[in-house]
């Protein structure tokens, strides 16, 4: 639940198309848990050089995989590139 | 006369196997999964050269170049089956080869078959946030003749998606399962490759005395395949855009 609040709000916050984000206290709180997940990286500090790469290599190396659930090792994969690339 | 008794003969065989393919037969049988040589060839000849984030290269020769295999385990009994990865990922774990590989095995989800009732789930609990259990549809498959020996079995080749899955399954094991969800060959999947990894059968125990339990997932929203891949769809738009 929370990795897919954060990476929604990730990638609310880089796309282009710029879509207002209202954060309440639930937020908040789901960010406040991912800085401690992470190590201390804030999520906003690395953010943007670690979204372009982590889609990137997320569609690499999920490119032929499996057509049983294709999509769903897709997100896998984001969330562990982009977690890895700000944990460094 | 002679007739007869060949008659007693066949019907005492053709009972044998059958009590045999249907009731009391179970077994657990551990595979182990590695980079496919022929992927990581295809990466570092032709995809590698095309990327040019020098960070990215370097994470994803982590993942190509990794040796360390990863253990799963098919435990099947009665007709029903369930495959899972034995270790669990951890979201704190260092190793991103190993976390990487684990995904392609099959990551956290639970593949459950059961050939009785022809009910044949996947339950996720990481893609999208909540746990949710789907339909998993059968594949056809495409049977060929080609043939080797596997762990002492003989095994037969199998493909399916325009060769892009490829099965070794042996007749000699009448279980319609193999790992990462994979089911509906007449006998029990020795090696697999799929994606960028192939799964190869280490150890085989048929009738083992304690007889493994397989249950039907539960704890999750029970969801239809089209339901599953609308609400991955929704997700995969908020990371990677339409069109993708």
């Amino acid at each position: 639940m929370v990795f897919a609040m954060v990476t929604s709000l990730i990638a609310n916050s880089l796309d282009e198309k710029v879509s207002p984000i209202i954060i309440d206290s639930v937020e908040v709180v789901v960010v406040v848990v991912v800085v401690v997940v992470v190590g201390g990286v804030g999520v906003g500090e690395g953010a943007s050089e670690c979204n372009a790469p982590a889609r990137k290599g997320a569609l690499t190396l999920a490119e032929d995989q499996d057509d049983r659930s294709t999509d769903g090792e897709l997100m896998m994969i984001y969330k562990s590139l982009y977690f890895h690339c700000m944990a460094n | 006369m002679k007739l007869l008794k060949l008659c007693v003969i066949v019907a005492f065989f053709l009972n044998v196997t059958f009590s045999f393919s249907q009731t009391n037969f179970s077994g657990i049988v551990n595979y182990e999964t590695s980079i496919n040589e022929r992927k990581m060839s295809d990466y570092v000849n032709v995809k590698r050269k095309k990327i040019k984030n020098k960070q990215l290269i370097k994470t994803l020769d982590k993942v190509f170049l990794n040796t360390k295999s990863i253990k799963s385990t098919l435990l099947f009994s009665n007709g029903e089956g369930l495959f899972h990865v034995d270790d669990k990922i951890s979201i704190d774990e260092k190793d991103l080869a190993e976390k990487i590989n684990r995904i392609f095995s099959g990551g956290s989800k639970i593949y459950y078959y059961n050939d009785s009732t022809k009910n044949y789930l996947i339950k996720d609990c990481e893609s999208v946030g909540e746990c949710l259990i789907y339909d998993n549809t059968l594949l056809e498959w495409e049977l060929t003749q080609e043939s080797k020996i596997i762990n002492g079995y003989t095994s037969y080749k199998a493909t399916r998606s325009k060769g892009k899955v490829i099965a070794w399954y042996t007749p000699v094991i009448p279980v319609n399962f193999g790992p990462k969800g994979e089911f509906g060959l007449p006998g029990l999947i020795l090696e697999l490759e799929v994606g960028k990894v192939i799964f190869n059968a280490t150890k085989i125990v048929l009738n083992p005395k304690k007889q493994p339990k397989v249950e039907k997932p539960t704890n999750g929203k029970l969801v239809s395949k089209e339901e599953y891949n609308k609400i991955i769809q929704k997700a995969k738009e908020n990371v990677f855009g339409k069109g993708n």
